[in-house]
């Protein structure tokens, strides 16, 4: 069929499901998504050039600023990147100290994705639990860092905050009430027939998809691609402490749910045993002091809650990073939609798109239905999760 | 087998002995190949089909000698990245696209052509990504100023 016989779908540049503005327009052919062309560039911060003209110690607090919700794993990465020109060694405290910040906001941003996910789905039961669990979380950064997000805890050679022995015990009893809870919510979503309906076979992504497109993170471990920068270039703690990488062969967005819930029982035990290492090590220095970063390149890479942030500096000797490159794991996660939604229903392809957590600064989306031949609309963003929401519920009543 | 930075070296010394022009190891993790753009297209393929290296991202900058790119690719196996360096004259901005070899490739070249003016020819579409369309033809965001 030619494309002018084929509806035209925008969806964006803002969306009330995902957070930030991006523009998919997809090519359908009755239900059925022929073809997806993305446009974005509504949020350029030009954040790579403000670095630019920030000391190597102020841009912790632009990056910081990139994303939202894993606001700590770009300055991980830079931290990673700069500290490897000098060849700096952390102290073995700030190692512990910062691999809790990382695994507490792998499993806030997982719990946001499965509740939002859930909400797509019609299951507000699922978002309320995923979202109501998150809370704990949240609480126990404002308790270590006095913040409920962006939280300024690295700088050039540690962290900024040491956690004291108080903090452990309320860190670890907050564990000890989220765990059960856990449990129940990745039992609840992983035993759900209707899920199981919904996401098996969906947006589906194979091994050379992930090669081909550079994809990182869950989306790739749901296809069976074991890489994770914690296992394969250890940096912080990750190679003192016993957790193992999660992966899922399907490829599909149920892979890439069970692949992000079976996380946060990882995130959980490297959490317990790195603050069961903080506690018999009490005591000690968490930062060291580093005058100057000499000539030389830094190439630093973390494992964000979606995948590898990569961030690379050039220094010529002087106080401030001549280029400063960044590269999100979303870069690389979005342009596999071409692949996992062609083929779907338009009522599948809004989970497939929003499977691989896209991610790109913080703000609303919206979704429009337009016919192509008249341009008028036929759906909102509303009417959109509505379809998909009324497709579990068509298959909960043919049950 | 592990393979070590000194193997990695080795491998890519034996198949492309005259092509690099530099190696220099970062540290034991990164390692950085200097190498001349006609000859970027076949040591990619090399290191993404034959070594099963990751596609990460290609990081580019207007320097002095001409505008430096560094295309970042990681050996998950050993955790080692390789980044390939590459510097173009400012007078003939233009690299080969990589796109028919890595398609994941496609966007960051739109980017590095909206912000630098770099061409990559043979790109299937090197439209605007970040500018707007009502951006000034001509004038690059991350270009020097002129001196």
């Amino acid at each position: 069929m030619s494309q002018s016989k084929q509806a035209f779908i925008p969806i964006g540049p803002y969306h009330p499901l995902l957070e930030e503005p991006e523009y998919f327009k997809l090519y359908c052919d009755g239900e059925i998504v022929r073809e997806v062309v993305w446009e974005t560039g509504y949020n350029h911060r030009g954040i790579e050039k403000i670095c630019e003209s920030k000391t190597f110690e102020q841009v912790f607090y632009v990056v910081e600023r990139i994303c939202g919700i894993c606001s700590t794993s770009h300055p991980f990465a830079y931290a990673n990147a700069v500290e490897s020109i000098p060849g700096i060694e952390v102290p073995v405290r700030a190692k512990f100290i910062r691999s809790i910040v990382g695994e507490l906001e792998r499993i806030h941003s997982h719990l946001l994705w499965v509740g939002l996910a859930g909400h797509f789905l019609g299951y507000n039961t699922v978002f309320m639990w995923a979202w109501k669990y998150r809370e704990p979380i949240l609480d126990m950064f404002e308790i270590i860092t006095g913040n409920r997000n962006s939280y300024a805890m690295f700088t050039i050679g540690g962290v900024r905050r040491d956690i004291n022995e108080a903090q452990c015990q309320q860190l670890e009893k907050i564990l000890d009430q989220l765990k059960p809870k856990m449990d129940m919510l990745i039992g609840a979503v992983m035993d759900d027939p209707v899920i199981h309906a919904r996401l098996k076979g969906v947006g589906i992504l194979t091994a050379q998809d992930i090669k081909d497109y550079g994809a990182v993170g869950p989306t790739a471990r749901a296809s069976g691609v074991r890489i994770d920068v914690r296992r394969d270039d250890p940096y912080a703690a990750y190679d003192m402490i016993d957790w193992k990488v999660i992966t899922a062969e399907a490829g599909d967005v149920f892979a890439k749910a069970e692949v992000r819930l079976l996380e946060i029982l990882e995130s959980i035990k490297i959490i317990r045993q790195c603050l069961q290492r903080l506690r018999k090590e009490n005591g000690g220095d968490i930062r060291i002091k580093v005058k100057e970063i000499p000539p030389g390149v830094g190439i630093g890479h973390a494992e964000a809650p979606r995948g590898e942030v990569f961030h690379y500096v050039k220094s010529d000797g002087a106080n401030r990073p001549v280029r400063h490159k960044v590269r999100a794991p979303s870069y690389t996660n979005i342009p596999t939609f071409r692949k996992s939604c062609v083929g779907q229903t338009i009522s599948d392809a809004a989970i497939a798109l929003a499977a691989v957590d896209p991610c790109y600064c913080c703000t609303e989306r919206m979704a429009q239905v337009f016919d192509y031949s008249n341009g008028k609309p036929l759906f909102g963003g509303k009417e959109l999760i509505r379809l998909s929401q009324k497709k579990t519920l068509d298959i909960q009543g043919k049950r | 087998m592990i393979m070590n930075i000194e193997d990695l070296i080795r491998i890519i010394k034996e198949k492309f002995p005259k092509q690099i022009s530099g190696t220099e190891i970062i540290n034991p993790q990164r390692l950085l190949l200097g190498i001349d753009k006609k000859d970027l297209f076949k040591i990619s393929g090399f290191l993404f089909h034959d070594l099963d290296c990751r596609y990460i991202i290609v990081s580019a900058m207007d320097a002095k000698e001409g505008f430096e790119l560094v295309y970042h690719f990681s050996h998950d196996k050993s955790g080692i990245i390789i980044n390939l360096d590459v510097v173009i004259p400012h007078k003939q901005p233009e690299i080969e696209s990589l796109v028919s070899l890595i398609p994941g490739i496609e966007w960051i070249e739109r980017e590095i052509h909206d912000f630098l003016g770099i061409d990559f020819p043979n790109h299937p579409n090197l439209q605007r990504l970040f500018l707007a369309e009502s951006w000034e033809e001509g004038n690059y965001p991350y270009r020097r100023k002129a001196e």
